[in-house]
């Protein structure tokens, strides 16, 4: 018997085949001794091993098991509080937010006009603020006279709710 | 944070809802209730007891930072249990021990030692307690090599589909087969010889 129709006499038992594939591998093993034999032996060992794990003991104390735990909490904290879910106003709130910069920005303009094509030129730009932890970036021009505010969403709620993922 | 549940008689999901609001008491008493269990999979997983600690403790600071995100798509333990296999994972893949790995993956690439095995019965039940046979077991478990253990662990006692174990494992459903079939054939053989080294010494 190859390795191939091996695998596929575990897969039977595992219920991991089609309803047409079972049918072939139930016959194989009702006809083939060899078949018979290998499906046995993983049939046996599956069953042994199904409900007889070994149950662990922890080795230490339930209190001093959990002092740990709570001092690790205390000091994952300083570094990064805890995570809470973003109300979705909240969502809504940064690009607002990132408007009402962008507009308080065109009205704060000195000195000439922005020109009318809106073709700025980038390069002449130079940042003049980056605040990670607001997520806004500033930048002047003086040659155009304009200030730019971006405002960026920073939703800290990381999308791995399923510790699976 | 106040909370009047009474928490030995509270249910998960009430201790879970208290806990996600910021109650530490409520967590703790999750805690007390499932952290044998998941000490025992971080065990299972890397049979160390100092290394099972480190990690059912991570997997417990882990839980508390996402607890708001745990919907209850599925039971608490499960979540945790989930949580504890991700960190043991991560742990072995960085452990990797090259020299049996390299024999074991050599055993899969050249068709495997565990197809020349002779076909064996186990049968470690005759006459046998179940902490013995549970003994036995656990003994045969730690002489497998953490891939095959850990094929073996997720199928057998998680019992997840091939499909997700290999997505856990990141390889092939294929390689799971194989390894999976590998555990098992070297489980019997183990248990059985387990069995005659008995045998031998009560004579």
């Amino acid at each position: 018997m190859n390795t191939a129709t091996q695998l596929k006499v575990q897969a039977y038992l595992d219920n991991e085949l089609s309803p047409a594939e079972a049918r072939q591998v139930a016959s194989l093993i009702s006809s083939d001794s060899e078949a018979r034999l290998v499906y046995s032996e993983l049939k046996d060992t599956k069953e042994i091993l199904a409900g007889n794990e070994s149950p662990a003991t922890l080795p230490d104390s339930p209190d001093f098991y959990w002092s740990q735990i709570q001092r690790r909490i205390a000091a994952e904290e300083k570094i990064a509080p805890r995570t809470t879910p973003t109300p979705w106003w909240m969502k809504l709130l940064a690009p607002a937010a990132g408007a009402i910069a962008l507009f308080a920005a065109l009205l704060s303009i000195q000195g000439p006009s922005v020109r009318p094509t809106g073709s700025s030129d980038i390069s002449a730009m130079h940042e003049i603020e980056n605040n990670p932890q607001m997520s806004t970036i500033t930048f002047r021009s003086e040659s155009e006279g304009v200030t730019v505010v971006w405002v960026s969403a920073n939703d800290t709620a990381a999308s791995d709710a399923d510790p699976f993922e | 944070m106040p909370s009047k549940i009474q928490y030995s008689t509270a249910g998960d999901e009430e201790l879970v809802k208290a806990a996600q609001k910021g109650d530490m008491a409520a967590f703790e008493e999750l805690v007390a209730r499932h952290r044998d269990k998941i000490y025992a999979r971080a065990f299972s997983m890397v049979r160390n007891e100092e290394d099972a600690v480190d990690l059912s403790q991570e997997a417990w600071v882990k839980g508390w930072q996402r607890l708001v995100q745990f919907q209850g798509d599925s039971s608490f333990a499960t979540w945790m249990t989930r949580i504890v296999i991700n960190l043991c994972l991560d742990q072995l893949r960085k452990q990797k021990r090259i020299k049996s790995e390299s024999i074991d993956q050599m055993d899969e690439e050249t068709g495997g030692v565990e197809r020349q095995l002779p076909i064996v019965n186990p049968n470690p039940t005759e006459g046998l307690e179940r902490g013995e046979l549970r003994q036995r077991i656990d003994k045969a478990l730690s002489q497998l090599s953490y891939e095959h253990r850990t094929v073996l662990v997720l199928h057998e006692f998680e019992e997840l589909e091939y499909k997700l174990i290999a997505k856990k494992m990141g390889c092939s459903i294929g390689t799971v087969m194989s390894r999976l079939f590998y555990a098992r054939r070297k489980m019997a053989a183990l248990l059985a010889g387990l069995k005659r080294e008995e045998l031998q010494t009560e004579k």
